[in-house]
């Protein structure tokens, strides 16, 4: 009887081992039925860099609105703010307010030469489509993109 | 000093280790000289865990931040700066799970690091930090890890973020999470899985075999 038990024992204890080394990593399909939150925009967007740049001065928690096309306005709170690498690095991110879920990120990037280079999304992760900012002849724009071309798990 | 204290050693030569023991100075010496070695051994251990380099001389720079970090400005921070936590794994473990990174980079020319130093040093452009940790709660339960695609050229110090926690602190299965969300901030996206009607049955594949041998594919 006290070898039955010993050998249930290290049977469990044995299973156990096994379980945890085959343990499966969680993953998450991607949901391709997102609904979009821009669908009314175009998939274009000029981008006025020096309107962003002055967003780079706000404090957490003060409202902003930025001008996106037309009469639209992107609204919101700033939610996140940094200054790194002896200041070389500015960015804000602003939680939009009248684009329920999506949140703007702007980044400006003083390169070695003293040029500028500025990057940026208004991503939301409830919705299927979102904004990246690229540069084009010299020309920043919003270009539309998928969730799924921007975020992976 | 020196020569009369290697004199003096030397003239114990003829005793045995017993015998030196007893000797009440030595005793004191030994346990010093013990006392050293052990705080020596603790030193060299935690200084080789914070700087394992696989590719000193390249400038593109993928860290493996073990340590908890604070994330701010990033697209990351929609609710606000948060910090993470450290990876809850112990230098053991941080060394296997460098080395299988490592491994797995190792025909590309990038510096896979625990060194943060060299994150720093690096191009603002060619630099990724992946942030292993047990805080998840920020995003969720239902991944092992996050990356933005591309980002690792974004140059805004967008981390991608591994969750030791949900994958059971499983070593193996930290290092592969760590190479794969690497992998998506470099550009890299899923290989899906098929039948043989050419159906799609998963966007992640499991890859083939078992064990050591297993081939992961890059999904993983």
């Amino acid at each position: 009887m006290k070898n039955l038990v010993k050998g249930i024992v290290c049977l469990a204890l044995f299973s156990i081992c096994l379980q945890s080394n085959a343990q499966t990593p969680p993953v998450r399909e991607p949901d391709m039925n997102r609904p979009s939150l821009f669908q009314n925009l175009p998939n274009k967007i000029s981008c006025r860099i020096n309107d962003l740049s002055a967003l780079l001065e706000s404090e957490i928690g003060k409202p902003v609105s930025l001008s996106l096309v037309n009469n639209l306005n992107f609204q919101g709170v700033v939610s996140s703010v940094a200054l790194k690498f002896d200041n070389t690095l500015s960015s804000v991110v602003i939680r939009s307010t009248n684009f329920p879920g999506a949140a703007l990120s702007f980044s400006k990037i003083t390169k070695e030469d003293g040029t500028y280079a500025y990057v940026g999304r208004i991503i939301s992760f409830q919705h299927g489509d979102a904004y990246e900012i690229n540069l084009e002849n010299g020309q920043y724009y919003f270009v539309k993109k998928g969730f799924y071309d921007l975020v992976n798990e | 000093m020196i020569l009369s204290m290697s004199k003096f050693l030397m003239s114990l030569s003829n005793y045995t280790y017993d015998q030196i023991r007893k000797i009440p100075v030595m005793k004191n010496l030994y346990k010093t000289v013990l006392l050293i070695i052990a705080l020596s051994g603790t030193i060299i251990s935690k200084s080789q865990v914070t700087d394992l380099n696989s590719y000193p001389s390249a400038s593109n720079v993928i860290l493996l931040d073990f340590n908890g970090h604070t994330v701010s400005g990033t697209m990351w921070n929609v609710n606000g700066a948060f910090t993470c936590n450290s990876s809850g794994l112990n230098d053991a473990a941080i060394t296997e799970v460098f080395n299988r990174v490592a491994e797995d980079y190792r025909p590309f020319y990038i510096n896979v690091t625990t060194n943060e130093t060299n994150y720093n040093l690096a191009p603002y452009n060619k630099r990724m930090r992946v942030v292993v940790t047990t805080s998840n709660e920020w995003y969720g339960s239902g991944a092992g890890g996050v990356a933005y695609i591309n980002s690792f050229t974004w140059g805004d110090n967008s981390p991608c973020f591994v969750f030791s926690a949900l994958l059971g602190n499983n070593v193996k299965n930290v290092a592969e999470a760590a190479s794969h969300e690497a992998g998506h901030t470099l550009g890299l996206r899923h290989q899906s899985s098929y039948n043989a009607a050419c159906t799609k049955l998963s966007d992640y594949n499991w890859g083939q075999g078992t064990g050591e041998i297993g081939l992961q594919l890059c999904s993983r």
